[in-house]
């Protein structure tokens, strides 16, 4: 079974100047930009007493977003969710927008990673800093597809780029968290074994901690730059 | 403490993120239902009852019911497909069926079940599109999957999956040929076949409740208490073919494979369902 | 069909494979006077009524008319939208749509402009009987559905919208009833049509030759009080039938109402047994 390497990673911050963070993320070849608003005012009937609300825009490259984008808002939001410190700032809103620049392939970990540097460059207050992996399984090719995928005969590809994903049988993005490596979102899609599916978690978890480096060594250039 | 607010369909209700009532009876293990916290309501399920629709069925999971009927349909496919059918889902959340619905286009919720739906068809490769192909570049079969719920107290998604399942079972289409020579289309009524499916996916929803209660097949009450989601699709061989978890709360590993099991044992008690209905 | 962003898009148009080898209706009545399914001219046929369907509405029906099932649901009463103004007698709202697979061609989820006006005539009939002067400064919100169109979707739909309003607890007059005849020819009625049954434009010159009257008339009736509160009529008809068919559904409407009240009976008994 082979591991692949997660693809490079670039980022540039502070790339727009309206808004309060904002950030040009790349996984490979896919590249998102992500703006992040807030606390920002809300309108009477959407705030919340408690806590702040988190609203999430993810456009597409061409088109006006449909229900695909409508999906993929949903992990975002999830995921801000439970790492904004939301109870500190209630009655407002935090908004944030994905514009997708080119996708191919790992779209999901892309934005929720661009994301997670754009609320570090907004200097929104957050628990931890949400890490997404993306794995695909894939059958090795001297391996027919119907081989019961119980066996060992897959490889595990992070990262993957489209023509990867479709050939794959199984996708997975997964989100821990910066702090405790949990697991705080999970999309996954294609027949898995209990098993490869604890492999698959075991592995991004480790892989996980490569991200958060990058992040670090992100936010010390910027801060070093500011500094000097 | 508890407040009095006024909620968007402007009826009056408690405030219930106090949640102490809840908490009491996730003490003793129980949910206020009467349930234990990893059991599911009782379905019903019954197929075939729209004549009009190629296919249909009607779903009851506890209160939620869910209508599906499916419209078979020809018409030219796709270019980057010539050589496809097409499927479409649609899952209507209609203010008929709860006051948290306005009347207009779909609400979120209804446009990422409809994704979901849409997902899992094509990933799971649930029909085999070739197929539904009658003339290659010319005609192919679109099935309209309409999922209307009638009734919402929670887990749609479970009610949704479970319901398109039976009436795409349940589906019979006519015979079509083209003839060649006067280049028309011949359909012989009489002459009918099911369709082919590829696999028969389950799905079981759960949600988390104060971080570390997990409990499965939310009602709608208990869905706005909880927080996190948490949706797990198995086969007929208990293998995971599909899980989303939109975020909201961390989970341990241990509730992740606790939820897991409990799937791939709800999968197996709902395909013998489907085996009886659909005989 | 424009392409809607919050559902999947799907092809401009297609065919319903039943359309391409019609079934060519000849006639409507056989030589032993029966119909296609059996009946003859002046039997309807047998309703089914259910209220208290719908756990999360505040009142709610389900009719079956044969293979007609129509489902409807009352919200209400409840506050109006802040920037109506203030008004002294309450406010219905009513929708009325056909479920896309309900029909022979599958429909659009966009309500087209026969739902809007089918919508508006359930909205009349309704009016009559709820007493709006009870609910000042509320709107009492009705949502129907049809599931399966097998012909007099409209008179189901407004007998189970009234039964929705009287389970909702909403005060009214009386119930009301609703029933149709197909008329084709002159004395030839067709009592309850089925949709094969139910006139289209496009049938005018096929039956009887040469005479002038065929269509579809549905009336809302008020049972105790024997007032009727709706009238739909399509196709051309002649005055005196059109007062003759008028006649006929009233009578028509008139014998559901024992059925009507059977249904709410036993759902208050039902409600009693629950509490008990």
């Amino acid at each position: 079974m082979l591991l692949s390497t997660l693809s490079e990673m670039k980022c540039k911050q502070n790339v727009l100047k309206s808004t309060d963070g904002s950030v040009e993320f790349s996984q490979g070849d896919t590249v998102v930009l992500v703006g992040a608003y807030g606390p920002a005012d809300c309108k009477e009937s959407k705030q919340d007493v408690k806590e702040a609300i988190v609203e999430v825009n993810f456009r597409p490259k061409i088109g006006i977003p449909g229900i695909a984008e409508k999906y993929l808002e949903q992990f975002v939001k999830g995921v801000c969710e439970s790492c904004i410190q939301r109870s500190l700032h209630p009655r407002t809103t935090f908004s944030i927008i994905v514009q997708v620049i080119q996708d191919r392939g790992s779209l999901l970990s892309c934005a929720i990673n661009g994301t997670s540097m754009a609320l570090q460059d907004a200097g929104i207050s957050m628990k931890f800093m949400p890490v997404a992996v993306t794995v695909a399984l894939k059958h090795k090719e001297e391996v027919s597809m119907e081989t019961d995928c119980g066996t060992e005969d897959y490889d595990v590809i992070f990262s993957p780029s489209l023509e990867e994903e479709e050939k794959a049988f199984a996708n997975l993005t997964l989100v821990f968290d910066s702090v405790k490596s949990e697991l705080v979102s999970t999309y996954a899609s294609g027949p898995m074994t209990s098993f490869q599916y604890q492999q698959c978690l075991m592995s991004a978890k480790n892989v996980s901690k490569s991200i958060v480096q990058f992040f670090r060594d992100s936010v010390s250039k910027k801060l070093a730059a500011d500094v000097l | 403490m508890r407040t009095v607010i006024k909620s968007s369909t402007g009826q009056l209700r408690l405030n219930d993120k106090s949640d102490d009532f809840y908490k009491l009876h996730l003490k003793e293990g129980i949910r206020p239902d009467g349930r234990m916290l990893m059991e599911m309501r009782p379905m019903v399920l019954n197929v075939g009852s729209i004549s009009t629709a190629s296919g249909s069925s009607l779903v009851k999971v506890g209160n939620t019911t869910v209508v599906c009927g499916i419209k078979a349909e020809l018409t030219e496919p796709n270019a980057s497909h010539p050589g496809k059918g097409i499927v479409v889902p649609n899952v209507e959340l209609s203010p008929l069926c709860s006051p948290k619905f306005k009347p207009g286009p779909p609400c979120d919720q209804a446009q990422v079940v409809t994704k979901f739906l849409d997902n899992l068809i094509q990933s799971t490769n649930l029909i085999c599109l070739d197929d539904l192909c009658v003339e290659n570049d010319k005609l192919v079969w679109i099935l309209y999957c309409d999922l209307i719920c009638i009734d919402y107290d929670g887990n749609i998604v479970d009610a949704s999956v479970i319901s398109l399942m039976a009436a795409l079972q349940n589906v019979k289409l006519p015979e079509v040929k083209i003839n060649e020579e006067c280049e028309s289309v011949e359909v012989n009524l009489k002459c009918t076949a099911t369709l082919k499916l590829c696999s028969c996916p389950v799905s079981t929803t759960f949600r988390v409740f104060d971080r570390s209660n997990i409990i499965a097949d939310p009602t709608s009450m208990e869905e706005e208490l909880t927080e996190g989601q948490l949706t797990i699709v198995t086969d007929q061989q208990g293998r995971i073919i599909y899980m989303e978890r939109p975020g909201g709360v961390t989970l341990q590993e241990e509730h992740v494979e606790k939820c897991m099991k409990r799937a791939v044992i709800r999968g197996a008690e709902v395909q013998t369902l489907y085996m009886e209905v659909t005989g | 069909m424009a392409t809607d962003s919050r559902r999947l898009a799907v092809p401009q148009s297609s065919l319903d494979p039943k359309s391409l080898c019609p079934a060519k209706v000849e006639r409507l009545l056989n030589d032993e006077e029966q119909r296609l399914d059996g009946r003859y001219s002046s039997e309807s046929r047998g309703i089914y009524l259910q209220c208290g369907t719908v756990s999360q509405a505040k009142g709610s029906c389900y009719c079956e008319l044969g293979n007609t099932k129509v489902v409807c649901s009352v919200y209400g009463p409840k506050d109006v939208e802040h920037y109506e103004d203030f008004q002294m007698e309450g406010k219905i709202k009513c929708e009325f749509k056909y479920a896309p697979f309900s029909c022979s061609k599958h429909r659009g989820h966009i309500p087209d402009l026969s739902e809007a006006e089918i919508s508006d005539v359930i909205l009349q009939a309704l009016t009559a009987s709820v007493r709006l002067q009870c609910y000042p400064k509320s709107l009492i919100e009705v949502f129907i559905i049809v599931l399966e169109n097998d012909g007099s979707a409209v008179s189901a739909s407004i007998t189970a919208a009234s039964l929705a309003l009287a389970d909702a607890g909403i005060e009214q007059y009386d119930i009301v009833t609703s029933a149709s005849v197909r008329v084709y020819g002159n004395g030839n009625f067709l009592e309850d049509p089925t949709s094969v049954e139910e006139y289209r434009p496009q049938d005018f010159d096929s039956e009887s030759g040469g005479d002038l009257n065929h269509g579809l008339v549905t009336v809302a009736l008020l049972p105790t009080l024997n007032q009727v509160c709706a009238v739909l009529s399509n196709g051309h008809l002649e005055c005196d039938v059109l007062v003759e068919t008028i006649q006929m559904c009233t009578s028509l409407a008139q014998n559901l109402y024992t059925a009507a009240r059977k249904c709410l009976l036993s759902s208050v008994k039902s409600v009693d047994q629950n509490n008990a």
